[in-house]
Formats: structure tokens, sequence, C-alpha cells
């Protein structure tokens, strides 16, 4: 019974929505969260839907998931309501292949920098928005790095020189075990500031 | 004679002592004045974002915290939240009130930190002295409970990693106590300073009306006169059960903004004070499986913080494997620091800009991940 009724707000917006936008699928997560799955074509509507006529003011984030397997990006938008309290998650679907899709940033100047930095990191285009030059990265020439298909091993080995001592197989605990592999039956003991190794028979070694 | 109008470009960074932190902004100025402000960033950037893709979740917890190098807790906490909430785990209470203390303690070291910031932007170079000493008192908490001075990896999933040690309790009070007794030197010597009232009025104001749809969070939305905070707004760990004041201004300018957090100082001793007296005895650690080979449920979660510059979010994809699918931290300095730095520099003074990213709480590690 209290659940029903604290949740009076987010079914009351989750109808609203609904009945707005009829393709949309709409679920209360939990307190405080709706979940809208969303047409791509339908989002700058329901955008300034939400931010005109529902007081969703604040744009929190613009997330983007890549699911490889599907062969399509997942665009998340956190929009939060100030005077309602609750928060709506508007999931939209990308074309892996072909990847674009509108600006918001007509309804909240912030949006830019997310856009930008999603078309840097996944490589969505964003059409309208003013300025997509790189932001992060400098001079990056491959596939956008936080795509799924982005190997960081493969690209650092092809593209840096590793240290001498510090290659790729290098790994600190093997090289320690072999080092003292055949101290290991001795016993390591400090005196002053020398490193005294007793041995088994109670020899010193230096 | 006839004057000739000249602008010249200004680069303001990456090294330079009046930036938070590793970016740069470029200047257009024209004399003194600026014109057009550009931030530039890409000097910090670790793909934390990509490196926890391919590591468990228990691996996260080391490379979250890093995230934010002033106040590193709330990205533990809300990672530990986001992780919780897909795997449906419930919390211990106590775990729940140490929490809410550890981000408490977090918030006044930040703030302290901040504070020397903020007077060096002006040129009093005896305020970092002081705060950034006094800030080692709660270093010293933070090292008696964790282990870790400043990234401490303490909250994870299922609550905090550890019991308050012995003694715990006498000394934070003590701390508490100690930095209360300070603030009134700090008003002496910052907020009551001629030469800081006299910079730091009308200086950096962000519109109020504005300031809601212009992303603008924490400390500065609520020197624009909104009464938002996180904690109350979309309430987490043991905040609806604790008492303390959002305070709120009006001017919205650089020295609002300074006065909000100095009040915020008093209202997180209080609360510490609060948690210390409420908490229950009790575990600390509810058991999760086994780390190495967790399949954490399919789903995502968007959990929220106030953090000492604002609202700090994580959103949490999970595929069903043993790792994260995507972790997406939101810092506010992603907004304060482009999108509205850039706006606010416009008119000012070349002197300025500084005490006006201080006062933003510009942490460029957020911004770049």
């Amino acid at each position: 019974m209290e659940t029903e009724k604290s949740l009076a707000v987010e079914n009351e917006i989750a109808r609203t929505i609904e009945s707005t936008f009829h393709s949309a699928k709409v679920r209360v997560i939990r307190e405080r969260r709706i979940e809208v799955i969303l047409r791509g074509d339908l989002l700058p509507s329901l955008a300034s839907n939400l931010k005109y006529y529902h007081q969703f003011q604040h744009l929190s984030l613009i997330s983007c998931v890549d699911w490889l397997e599907e062969n399509q990006f997942e665009l998340v938008y956190f929009f939060w309501s100030y005077t309602k309290k609750v928060m709506v998650l508007v999931k939209v679907r990308v074309d892996r292949e072909n990847p674009k899709f509108m600006t918001i940033c007509p309804l909240w100047r912030q949006a830019q920098t997310y856009e930008r930095e999603i078309h840097e990191m996944f490589g969505i285009n964003f059409q309208g928005n003013p300025n997509q030059t790189p932001f992060l990265l400098e001079d990056w020439d491959t596939i956008p790095p936080m795509r799924r298909d982005f190997n960081t091993r493969k690209y650092v080995n092809e593209t840096y020189d590793w240290r001498p001592g510090r290659e790729e197989h290098y790994t600190p605990r093997v090289v320690i075990a072999e080092t003292y592999h055949e101290r290991q039956d001795g016993v390591v003991k400090f005196e002053g500031d020398r490193v005294v190794i007793h041995d088994k028979n109670g020899e010193k070694e230096k | 004679m006839i004057q000739t109008v000249k602008e010249t470009t200004l680069f303001l960074g990456p090294q330079h002592p009046g930036i938070t932190g590793n970016m740069m902004v470029e200047l257009k100025v024209i004399g003194d004045t600026i014109k057009k402000a550009t931030t530039h960033v890409g000097y910090l950037h670790r793909g934390f974002e990509k490196l926890m893709e391919e590591r468990l979740y228990i691996q996260c917890f080391p490379i979250v915290c890093r995230i934010c190098v002033p106040e590193p807790d709330p990205n533990e906490e809300n990672f530990a939240r986001g992780v919780e909430e897909l795997a449906g785990i419930e919390v211990p209470e106590r775990a729940k009130w140490i929490r809410t203390m550890v981000l408490e303690l977090s918030r006044i070291q930040a703030y302290l930190f901040w504070m020397g910031g903020q007077s060096a932007s002006v040129g009093l170079y005896t305020m970092p002295q002081w705060t950034i000493g006094d800030r080692d008192y709660i270093l010293d908490l933070f090292e008696d409970l964790t282990g870790g001075r400043v990234y401490h990896m303490y909250i994870w999933p299922g609550g905090v990693r550890r019991d308050l040690p012995k003694g715990f309790r006498d000394k934070a009070l003590k701390t508490m106590d100690y930095i209360e007794s300070r603030l009134p030197d700090y008003d002496r010597l910052l907020f009551e300073n001629a030469m800081f009232l006299k910079r730091a009025r009308g200086i950096g104001v962000i519109d109020p009306e504005k300031a809601l749809e212009w992303g603008v969070v924490g400390p500065p939305l609520r020197a624009a006169g909104h009464h938002n905070d996180t904690r109350i707004d979309d309430p987490y760990e043991k905040y609806p059960e604790v008492d303390f004041i959002v305070p709120t201004r009006s001017e919205s300018d650089v020295y609002a903004r300074a006065m909000i957090r100095r009040f915020e100082i008093e209202q997180s001793i209080l609360i510490v004070r609060q948690v210390l007296d409420k908490m229950p005895e009790g575990d600390v650690y509810e058991q999760i499986p086994n780390p190495f080979y967790w399949q954490v449920p399919k789903g995502d979660a968007y959990v929220r913080t106030e953090s000492a510059r604002g609202e700090f979010a994580y959103y949490v994809v999970s595929d069903g494997s043993t790792k994260p699918r995507r972790v997406h931290a939101r810092g506010p300095a992603f907004v304060h620091a482009v999108s509205l730095l850039e706006d606010l520099l416009i008119e000012q003074n070349i002197a300025d800009v500084s005490m006006i990213m201080n006062s933003l709480g510009t942490c460029p590690p957020e911004i770049e991940r």
C-alpha cells in the first residue's frame, strides 16, 4: 500500500508519456526512476515536451552504450525534474553502421558538450551540433576508442614502443618468483642494512 | 590620435597556479577584458571508463576513486550503490550510517581544500596554509578508518570494508570541535576580509532564472536562490534520518557561492555528530558472491550523490557478465567548466578568471575521466 502511494507521481508521469507518445514503452523502475524506450525520431519532441510541459528542467547526462552484438548504439538521456523529484531515462537506439542522430542543443546548451564527447568516443554524428571538434583526444586516426571492438591492448602494442624490461609479458609476480626461486628454501633476514640469507644448514650467505 | 583595438590570445594553463588542475582556458582579450573564452581539456584523459570495461567489478574500485582527486568518496559510494542496485543487495544499517559519515567528512575536507584554492586565487596566501593543515586532521581520521589518506577504497558493494576502529568516535568528535573552533578564524581571514568582499561581490553572476536549465548544480545553484540538494531531492543512505539545513542565497556571485560552502561546513559537522550518536551496532558488511566469479544481473542503474561541487552520478550498465558493460561518471565540472565557464568569463577581467573557476568547483579529472 505504501509503495503504491509513493509511486503515484511516477505512475502519473508514465501515463502522460504513454498517452502522448503511443509507440513509447514506459516502465517505472523504482521510486523516482522512469524508463522510456523510444523510437529515435521522437526524441526531440519528447525532450521538449518533458521540458516545457512537465518541468523536467535539468538535463543530467547523455550517455551512450555500445551493443555490438545487436549492431546498435543505445543513447540514454537523463532528465530530472526539480519540482516533481523524478528522473526519466529515455533510451533510443541508433544504427551502428552509419550512426547519426539529432541534436538537442537548442533545448539544453550543455547537451553540446555531451554530444561532442559521444561523437568523439563512439563516432555518432549529431546533426545540428555546432561544434563536434575533438574534445579529449589528439590526432586520433583510428576507430573511436569507446566502441567495444576497439582493442586497447592491440592499439598500444602497435602504436607505442615498450620501455626495455617492461614488455607486455612482464608480470611482476612471475619475475619476483623467478628471481628468488633458488632462495626460497632459505630464510631471508635483515641485519642492519644488509640482507643475509640463512640456508637450511644454518650457513650464512651474503 | 587613433587608438587601435587589438585582440590578443592568452593561454591560461595547463601549467598555471590559478587553474584548478590540468586544463587550459584560451582567452581572447582586448586590454584586460575577456571577449571570448574556450575551454581546452585532454591533458588528463586516462580512459577510466574504457579500463573498467575490461575489469571485474571489484577491480573497478581502485579506479573509480581516482576519477576525482580532491573528493574521491562520492565516486566509491556511487559505484557501490549502482552495483548494489543492479544485484539487489541490501546494505546493513550500520554500513549506511558509516557511509553517510564518510561522505560528510569528505565534504568537509573538500571544502577546506577549496577554501585554500579560493583564497589563493585572490592572493590571500595564509589561508591555504591553515586550511590544508586543518584538512590533514580529517585525513588522519580517514587513515584510522580506512588505511588510506586520500584514496580509500573503503566503500564497496555490500557495505564498507571494516568497522570503526577503537576510539574513532572520540577522535572524530574532537576533530569536529576543532574544525568548528577554526571557522571564526576563517571568517576573519577570508569571508569578512575587505579585499575578498570587494573582489568577489558581483563577479561571475549566474542568471538565477537560467541556472536550472543550464545544468548548474550544487553550491552555485543554491547561491542562485534554488533550494535544491540531491541529499534531499533524491535521498540516499541515511540522509532522510538526519537533520540539516540547505542554505540558499540570492546574489549568485562568487561571494554567495563562498558563503554557501562556508555554511555547509557547519551543517556537515552537525551531520557527522548526529551520525556518530545515532549509529546502531551491527554488521557493516553484507556477504556478496565471490567477486572473482560474480556475474551481476543484466540491467542498468543511475545513482546520484551530492558531492561538494554538486550532483555526482554514475550510470552502470551490466550485460550479465563478470565485467561492467559500461560505466559513465557524471561530474558537475563537465557542465560547470565547459559551457558555463565559457559563458561566465565573457566581459570579465583576466585577474578574475581563477577566482570564478574556483568558485564553480572546476575539476578537470571528472571532465576527462
